[in-house]
C-alpha cells in the first residue's frame, strides 16, 4: 500500500515537470516564432543597454571613421571627376521629376484623388547592431516611437526593399530582413516585362541559393532575365514602385502549373549601415 | 569584477555586431565566453552562479533577440556544463579555452535546432559548421586576453577563485 502510494505520487511528480516543461517550451517557441509587441519593461531595459553601448560605441565608431576617410582620400580625385559628370545628367533627370511631378500633381488634382499608392514619407535611421543570433537576420536601428516608428514600416536602403520594423521601444527599432527564412508576410511584386507589368507574390528566401522566391505567375508569360521587380504597393505594408532585385532565373512550380522566378536582391544585406523606413501617406 | 566582465563582453558583443561583417571568420559571442571567466569567481557557488547567469541570458534575450527566456534557458544549460567541466577539470588558461569552444558549439547547436524545427529552415550541416567555426577565433582569442588579465589582476588584488 505504502509503495503504491509512493508510486503514484512520483507519477503525478513527473507527470507535472513534462507539463511544465511543454508548457515552457511552447512559450519559448510562441515568444520566438510570432511577431509580439514589447512591454514597457522590456522596452525600457532594452532602451537603457543600447543607449549605453551607443555612448561606449562612440570612440570605435570614430576611430572606424577616420579610417574610412583615410581609405577613401587616396580615390579621391577619380571619384570627383565621376561625380562631376553624374551631376550633369542629374540636373537633367531632376528637372524632368519635378515636370512630372507637377503633372502628377495636376491630374490628382483633376481626379480628386489625395494620396497614391506610391506617396510615402521618408525617416532615415543608422544600423547600431546586427543580428547576434546567427540565423534570425535581423537589424537594430537608433530611431523609435519617438522618432514616429510603427511597426510594419518598410525599410529600404540606396539598392532597395531590405525588410520591415517587426518590433518598437522608445528610441530604437528591430527590423527583419526579407532574407529571413521564416517571412510570415508576402509582398505583392510586380516584373516590368517589356512594356507591360506581370504582378506576382514574393514568397520566400532561399538561403542556398541566395535568390527570394516570386510564386504566381502565368505560364505564358515570357519573363527574360534581369527583368526589374519592384512592389505593387497593394496591402498595407509596402508603398509602390520600391525596387526590390532583378530575376535570374525562370522554372515551372512542382504541379506544372505556373512559373516561380528567382530573384536576387542587389542589396548587399551583410553590409547595412544606413536604412531609410517609409512611411505611408494613404 | 564579475560585474564588470559581464557588463564588457555584453556590451562589446553589441557594438561589435555593426562592425564585424556576418561573413568574416570573427562572430562575437563575448557574453557566452564570459559565463566561462567567471565561473571560478564564485568559489564553487553554483546557485549563486545559475541566477547570474539566468539573468544575463534573460537581458541577452531582451536587448539583442527580442525573445524571452529562450536564451535564458540556454544560458542556464551552458552554466551547468561549464559548472561541470570545472568540476572535472582544473582551471587553467587550456582548460578555459576548450570550455569556451564547447560554450559555442552548443549555443549555435541549440540555437540552429530551434530554427529549424520551429521556424521551418532547412537543416543544412555546412551552414551550421560555418556558424560554428566562424565564431571560434575571435572568441577563443578574447578568453585568452580576458583568462590572463582577470587573472593578474586577481593575483595582485588577492581575489579568491576556485581551482
Amino acid at each position: 500500500m505504502y509503495r503504491k502510494k509512493q508510486k503514484d505520487k512520483r507519477n503525478k511528480i513527473i507527470i507535472s515537470c513534462i507539463i511544465i516543461f511543454c508548457l515552457i517550451v511552447g512559450f519559448i517557441v510562441n515568444v520566438v516564432v510570432t511577431d509580439r509587441e514589447l512591454t514597457i519593461f522590456e522596452k525600457a531595459i532594452k532602451d537603457s543597454v543600447l543607449t549605453v553601448q551607443k555612448i561606449l560605441g562612440y570612440p570605435i565608431e570614430f576611430i572606424t571613421n577616420k579610417i574610412d576617410e583615410n581609405k577613401e582620400k587616396d580615390k579621391m580625385y577619380e571619384e570627383y571627376q565621376k561625380l562631376q559628370q553624374e551631376v550633369v545628367d542629374n540636373n537633367r533627370y531632376k528637372i524632368e521629376n519635378e515636370e512630372l511631378k507637377k503633372q502628377l500633381e495636376e491630374m490628382k488634382e483633376l481626379l480628386n484623388i489625395n494620396d497614391t499608392l506610391a506617396d510615402y514619407t521618408e525617416l532615415n535611421a543608422v544600423v547600431i547592431n546586427r543580428d547576434l543570433g546567427y540565423w534570425y537576420d535581423t537589424i537594430t536601428i537608433n530611431k523609435g516611437e519617438h522618432d514616429g516608428v510603427t511597426i510594419g514600416m518598410p525599410a529600404v536602403v540606396g539598392e532597395g526593399l531590405i525588410g520591415k520594423v517587426i518590433s518598437t521601444t522608445t528610441f530604437n527599432s528591430t527590423i527583419r530582413l526579407i532574407t529571413a527564412t521564416d517571412v510570415v508576410d508576402k509582398i505583392s511584386v510586380k516584373i516590368q516585362n517589356g512594356n507591360k507589368y506581370v504582378y506576382g507574390i514574393l514568397s520566400s528566401y532561399d538561403s542556398e541559393t541566395k535568390t527570394h522566391i516570386i510564386e504566381g505567375i502565368s505560364q505564358t508569360e515570357e519573363i527574360e532575365n534581369g527583368a526589374i521587380v519592384t512592389t505593387t504597393g497593394m496591402g498595407d505594408i509596402f508603398p509602390a514602385g520600391v525596387m526590390i532585385g532583378k530575376i535570374t532565373g525562370v522554372r515551372t512550380d512542382t504541379f506544372d502549373l505556373s512559373n516561380v522566378l528567382e530573384m536576387k536582391s542587389e542589396v548587399d544585406f551583410d553590409n547595412i549601415n544606413y536604412v531609410t523606413l517609409l512611411k505611408r501617406n494613404l | 569584477m564579475i560585474v564588470f566582465i559581464s557588463i564588457l563582453s555584453f556590451l562589446l558583443d553589441g557594438i561589435l555586431s555593426r562592425y564585424i561583417l556576418p561573413t568574416t571568420l570573427f562572430l562575437p559571442l563575448f557574453t557566452i565566453v564570459s559565463l566561462v571567466i567567471i565561473y571560478p569567481y564564485f568559489n564553487n557557488n553554483n546557485l549563486k552562479y545559475f541566477r547570474y547567469v539566468a539573468i544575463i541570458g534573460l537581458l541577452y534575450d531582451i536587448t539583442y533577440l527580442n525573445t524571452l527566456f529562450f536564451n535564458f534557458f540556454i544560458f542556464v544549460m551552458i552554466g551547468f556544463i561549464i559548472g561541470l567541466f570545472n568540476y572535472l577539470l582544473s582551471n587553467n588558461l587550456y582548460t578555459s579555452t576548450i570550455i569556451t569552444v564547447i560554450a559555442i558549439i552548443l549555443y549555435r547547436v541549440i540555437n540552429y535546432l530551434f530554427v529549424v524545427i520551429f521556424k521551418n529552415q532547412p537543416f543544412d550541416f555546412m551552414n551550421l559548421l560555418e556558424s560554428i567555426y566562424s565564431s571560434l577565433l575571435l572568441n577563443i582569442i578574447y578568453c585568452i586576453i580576458i583568462y590572463i588579465t582577470t587573472e593578474l589582476y586577481s593575483k595582485k588584488h588577492k581575489i579568491l577563485r576556485s581551482k
